[in-house]
């Protein structure tokens, strides 16, 4: 007996083939998950859209107010990271790849998106954390608190932003650097014959 | 395999219905076939033959007919796979990822002995395996991989002597 005479052979376990009915059926469950996912993703939008568009008047409001110029820096610093912040996470984000592609074309992409999300996220202190925590400083340093509450400010950011960096950091050895690992081992020795 | 007219548009629900009521007809067995290797245990596989079919219905907007549509949807069924199994990899514990292999001194008809030697290859052979399994020549495989037709011929080749080697050698 040979591979092709298992390939054949019926299965035990088998199940009976589903009918025109059981299929339509299967087509309106995808239906209602995909229109699900679809709203669950414009409400993620939206929720994002809604902070930045709730922050961004705020925070340039306060530079152009606060009568201090060191407060008006970290608004103005906030205001900043309220654009960027967006704007990288829409970047990393990026356009889905298409998964009609090739096996082995789609396994190139996804090693390289997932390289890429690791790098974002590895350089979060620097576009992330460091803007908007450093714009907190500077707007809490420049306003009218005691030296002591400068202090507990500063602490209470460094420490945020220590253990967020962590957090992040963490997250890619966690969940991508295996997966970067996988697709290469995957793709080790593809082109040999 | 035939190639299909143009492809709906995003808005084209029926037609978009349609279209995956053809690929289920001609391919339902298959996209099992595939979930059942990858995922292994029955809920798993029950779980990514529904994310293989969800992958299905949001990619058919973007189908051109370049590639015939059996082609087309063994490759979004083994892409998905594929990141289901990497993803259930990296969080372990979260899913079962692997074949259960048979009990010993029970006996195991076909399908168990081919689920179980699948699972020793690598995720890129199993897929050349289960296309094989399918019915596909080496050239519509080579589509589906992205490998030369001579390469999957190889390792089909490859492949059949292990199984042989294993399983049926003294």
């Amino acid at each position: 007996m040979e591979i092709d005479d298992l390939i054949g052979a019926p299965s035990a376990g088998s199940r009976p083939e589903p009918t025109v009915a059981d299929h339509a059926d299967v087509v309106a469950r995808v239906r209602e998950r995909s229109a699900t996912l679809d709203r669950a993703a414009r409400a993620r939008d939206l929720v994002e859209s809604a902070v930045a568009l709730l922050m961004l008047p705020t925070f340039t409001w306060l530079a152009v107010q606060v009568p201090s110029p060191v407060s008006k820096a970290g608004a103005a610093l906030i205001a900043a990271a309220c654009v960027l912040i967006p704007v990288r996470f829409r970047a990393a984000r990026g356009r889905p790849i298409d998964p009609a592609l090739p096996v082995v074309v789609a396994l190139a992409a996804e090693r390289a998106r997932l390289e890429a999300q690791a790098a974002l996220l590895r350089s979060i202190a620097w576009w992330y954390l460091g803007p908007l925590l450093c714009g907190v400083a500077l707007f809490l340093l420049g306003a009218p608190l005691s030296p002591m509450a400068d202090v507990v400010g500063a602490l209470v950011i460094v420490s945020v932003g220590v253990v967020l960096h962590r957090a992040n950091v963490a997250a890619v050895h966690r969940d991508v650097d295996p997966q970067v690992a996988h697709i290469t081992k995957l793709m080790e020795g593809i082109d040999e014959p | 395999m035939t190639l299909l007219p143009p492809p709906p548009g995003e808005g084209h629900d029926a037609d978009r219905a349609r279209m995956l009521e053809r690929i289920l007809a001609s391919h339902s067995r298959a996209i099992r076939r595939i979930a059942s290797a990858y995922a292994g245990a029955t809920d798993e596989a029950e779980d990514l033959q529904q994310e293989i079919l969800l992958r299905i219905w949001r990619s058919i907007p973007s189908f051109r007919g370049e590639a015939a549509l059996g082609t087309w949807a063994f490759r979004v069924a083994l892409n998905t796979a594929l990141t289901w199994r990497r993803r259930a990899r990296a969080a372990p514990g979260e899913r079962a990822t692997t074949v259960e292999p048979a009990t010993q001194g029970v006996p195991r008809d076909a399908s168990a002995i081919l689920a179980e030697f699948m699972a020793t290859l690598s995720a890129l052979d199993r897929s050349l395996l289960l296309l094989y399994a399918e019915g596909l020549s080496a050239s519509e495989a080579a589509d589906v991989v992205g490998l030369s037709p001579n390469a999957v011929a190889v390792r089909l080749s490859r492949i059949k002597r292990r199984f042989t080697r294993d399983h049926l050698e003294p």
